[in-house]
């Protein structure tokens, strides 16, 4: 606390806590991202119990999953003693946490691999997948948002916004698993273009990625019009669009900064979405990424691979809400997300 | 009694992930037990059988074999999962093979004896080629051999092979000059040779640090394996002067490169045959379809599927055998069996044993009660149940049972099961369903509330069943169904006595009585297809054998 007072006024006693806190509770960046590092502390706290909490407290034996039923019941009582399963459920936990204190993330039940190398082997694919996705539709959904805003404003061209309205609508609405099933058909089986499956060279990632792509940039596209709409009819770009202005001043300059804040914060969520959402374009494509890793541990509730896992997800989508939060706060200085 | 262990790949996953090879350790429940009538036996084998495939292959070509889930740990003394098993067949050589119809082929053992000497003991004499190697250039001798099956016995190893390929209690010594290694047990060892057909063989230094091998080889076998990629890819490279394969075949014909690829989804394997991307995979379900349309080839191997056991404690209806008869009678399982398989299965002929196996013969056909609606309300009523209404009922209760289906069997199974349940409530039976995953079906079964299980058991050999329908029951063994069947202990106690393929008759029959009792009800075999586009190549549980593997 001491050290983050040092950034207002000089701190001395009592004055200084006071200090301290006011700087903590007000509007200043030093309190704002105290406050949010709190959180984030808290939020993974949560994570990290409602995970263990979760897979624990559902029926199920992982010693049995990966022994078979067939098991000699010797057998499974001696391997849940090695792997700590016949302990009461707070010592359990209590041991847990030390173990991720030390860094430890323990071994998975089924494959018998440490967990961390299965995360520093699988999250990289993963990663290469959700990255250029979201670029991707960062790239796309914004300017096509805006070219559909500007031709469309003004109850101008209704064709064109019912057109724009319906292609969105349907792309948004398609289920991830179909598209790809849909594009491997046209570009990978029927027309050879782009490999069948697998990560190989560049030409591999085009129809994983693009399956990833197109729902989340129709939806964001939307969104963008929308608030593009809602910008367009501001006073100051009457202001701009009267002063004659170019064109490329008027939206670039005007119009795309004040998008950016919604746009920000849309495109956070999506990248937190889509790390968890590679599940099924993994299974598809035979990617070797986490998203597959997940599933299969849960349904055999693997508890050292899915807490790893899960803890992986969680520190991702904090760290990305925290930074899109610093984003905005630092790009719309009226924003509120600093608090007043 | 012996306890053996056993797997269930039929048991708890869907089809594609199904063949992961639940491994069981069992710790011997050593009981002498007094045997008339079987003496000593002894069986012997060299040379029979000629090896299965042989033919011109390109002996330069990568062949990509897909497999639904990743191996995790390839450590053969500590691997557990079926995908594993089927890399390091690859890489590890055993000591025999059993060709498709049960005879034992020469591997790297060029001959052995199996004997009985007593009716709760089994001996076995193994003779080691000459000019076996590791990877890593170090000759594997009987030596070698000896000190493995020492590991695996030794509980403190807790290896999952023990039981499976290595019998409980047993002991080796190694003759060096006449390269002989003897293993003897304290427990009756019938199939002590056949089970050797899944011990991995590895070299002594190997033993010190399992966990060294966990994604590396030092093989053994054909190949070996020259990159690991989790979650993607492994890469197995053919060895050089290699000569020990079934029947001492080497390695020329088989293809320089076999890539197993991570393909976890059951289209996306199809569409990668279809492409070429894939030359082997494992297909089963709609899909198929596309592939026989295509005209890829395919090689299929049959597991038990469709299998139903009734719990026989003392406080369910099904205790009583004229309960249990008219059940199966109120049911058509010819119907029930199609639906479960996709109309593509087969007859079943075993009550869980697997292929290659030693025992091929039939104890199912002909010993199940027929569907007769009519027979089986006659014999409920003669068991003291009467019809009221719409239900059955004794003595002011109803006829009323709890059915456990797992739903890793997959979609179709799940319809099957509901057919038979709308079977017996037309028939006047209220049925209950419980459905359980991998994680729950032994506490579930454990737990006894429970009358009918269609959860089938598929073990390698026949004497690993006897636990599952002998001896004490759940918690403290793996009788779940508490079956006591006097003819099945009978005949399987005699059977432990009589080493290897000439026990089979007794082991026929033994299963047959617990048919004929309906304390088990097998419907039906499930095909698992492998499809292969651009090579030629033989299948067995485990996947396909490397050493028939030809590219073209």
């Amino acid at each position: 606390m001491a050290a983050l007072a040092a950034f207002g006024e000089q701190p001395s006693g009592a004055g200084g806590l006071r200090a301290a806190a006011r700087a903590l509770a007000g509007d200043s960046w030093p309190g704002f991202v105290a406050r949010r590092l709190a959180r984030l502390l808290v939020s993974l706290a949560v994570v990290v119990t409602a995970s263990f909490a979760m897979i624990h407290l559902i029926p199920g034996d992982p010693v049995h999953a990966a022994l078979g039923p067939t098991a000699d019941p010797a057998l499974v009582a001696a391997r849940r003693h090695q792997l700590g399963l016949d302990r009461p459920l707070p010592a359990q936990y209590g041991s847990f946490l030390n173990n991720l204190f030390h860094g430890r993330l323990g071994e998975s039940i089924i494959s018998q691999t440490p967990v961390s190398q299965i995360v520093s082997d699988r999250l990289p694919a993963t990663l290469r997948l959700v990255a250029p996705a979201v670029v991707l539709i960062l790239l796309v959904a914004v300017p096509a948002g805006m070219i559909a805003a500007v031709l469309t404003r003004d109850g101008r061209r209704r064709r064109g916004e019912l057109a724009f309205a319906a292609t969105t609508g349907v792309l948004a609405a398609l289920p991830e698993f179909l598209l790809a099933v849909g594009l491997i058909a046209l570009f990978a089986v029927t027309w050879p273009v782009f490999p069948v499956a697998g990560q190989s060279d560049l030409s591999s990632y085009v129809l994983p990625v693009l399956s990833l792509t197109v729902v989340p940039t129709a939806s964001l596209s939307r969104v963008v019009r929308v608030e593009a709409l809602r910008v367009l009819r501001e006073d100051y770009m009457r202001t701009a669009r009267a002063k004659r202005l170019p064109a490329r001043l008027v939206y670039l300059r005007h119009a795309l900064p004040n998008l950016l804040t919604s746009s920000l914060t849309i495109g956070g969520m999506l990248f937190t979405s889509l790390l968890a959402g590679t599940v099924l374009v993994e299974n598809v494509f035979a990617w070797p990424g986490l998203g597959s890793t997940i599933v299969q541990a849960i349904t055999t509730k693997d508890y050292p691979l899915v807490q790893g896992v899960v803890l992986v997800y969680g520190t991702f989508a904090l760290l990305i809400t925290f930074a899109v939060d610093m984003a905005v706060a630092a790009v719309d200085p009226r924003s509120t997300v600093r608090g007043n | 009694m012996d306890t053996k262990s056993g797997y269930v790949p039929a048991a708890v996953y869907p089809v594609r992930r199904r063949r992961r090879l639940f491994v069981v350790l069992a710790v011997a429940s050593v009981a002498s037990l007094p045997l008339s009538g079987c003496g000593h036996s002894a069986a012997k084998g060299a040379g029979v059988g000629a090896p299965s495939v042989s033919g011109k292959g390109d002996p330069s070509a990568t062949v990509t074999i897909g497999i639904a889930s990743d191996p995790g740990n390839l450590s053969p003394t500590t691997a557990l999962a079926g995908t594993a098993i089927e890399l390091n067949g690859f890489a590890y050589d055993r000591l025999i093979h059993i060709d498709p119809d049960g005879r034992v082929v020469p591997g790297v053992a060029e001959s052995w004896t199996a004997s009985s000497p007593s009716a709760s003991s089994s001996a076995a004499t193994f003779t080691i080629r000459p000019g076996v190697t590791c990877q890593d250039g170090s000759p594997l001798t009987a030596e070698d051999v000896a000190a493995e099956y020492n590991y695996i016995a030794d509980p403190k190893n807790s290896s999952p092979m023990l039981g499976l390929t290595v019998p409980v209690t047993a002991k080796a010594t190694a003759d060096v000059a006449a390269r002989t290694v003897t293993v003897t047990t304290s427990a009756p060892a019938p199939f002590i040779v056949e089970m050797t057909q899944l011990l991995p063989l590895v070299c002594r230094k190997s033993l010190a640090d399992p966990a060294a091998l966990a994604k590396t080889s030092n093989a053994s076998g054909p190949y070996q394996l020259s990159e690991a990629l989790p979650g993607d890819h492994y890469t197995y490279t053919k060895r050089a002067g290699y000569t020990w394969g079934p029947n001492g075949s080497n390695n020329a014909e088989m293809p320089a490169t076999v890539v197993f690829k991570v393909v976890a989804n059951a289209s996306t394997a199809a569409n990668m045959l279809l492409a070429g991307q894939l030359n082997i995979a494992q297909v089963n379900g709609p899909d198929t379809r596309r592939l026989e349309s295509a005209r890829v080839a395919k090689q299929s191997t049959l597991v038990p599927f469709g299998f139903a056991q009734f719990n026989e404690a003392t406080v369910r209806p099904t205790a009583d055998a004229a309960v249990r008869r008219a059940l199966v009678e109120a049911l058509d399982l010819k119907q029930i069996g199609s639906v479960a398989t996709g109309g593509t299965g087969a007859p079943a002929t075993t009550i869980g044993e697997l292929a290659p196996n030693p025992c091929t013969g039939d104890s199912v056909t002909g010993n199940l009660p027929a569907h007769d609606l009519v027979k089986a309300a006659a014999d409920l009523t003669a068991a003291g149940w009467a019809k009221s209404g719409s239900g059955w009922s004794k003595d002011g209760k109803a006829l009323s049972i709890t059915q456990v289906t797992s739903s890793a069997l997959g979609p179709d199974a799940s319809a099957a099961y509901e057919l038979a349940a709308k079977q017996w409530s037309d028939f006047g039976v209220k049925v209950e369903s419980k459905v359980v995953d991998a994680t729950t079906v032994v506490t579930t079964l454990s737990g006894g509330a429970w009358d009918v299980a269609w959860i089938p058991v598929s073990v390698p050999l026949p004497d690993q069943l006897t636990r599952f329908y002998d001896g004490p029951a759940a918690p403290n063994g793996t009788n779940f169904g508490s079956i006591a069947n006097p003819d099945y202990t009978a005949l399987s106690k005699q059977a432990m006595a009589v080493a290897g393929k000439a026990g089979c008759a007794l082991w026929e029959q033994a299963d047959a009585a617990l048919v004929k009792r309906v304390d088990v009800v097998p419907i039906v075999s499930n095909q698992v297809g492998y499809y292969g586009k651009g090579v030629a190549f033989q299948v067995d549980g485990s996947g396909p054998i490397p050493s028939t593997l030809r590219a073209s």
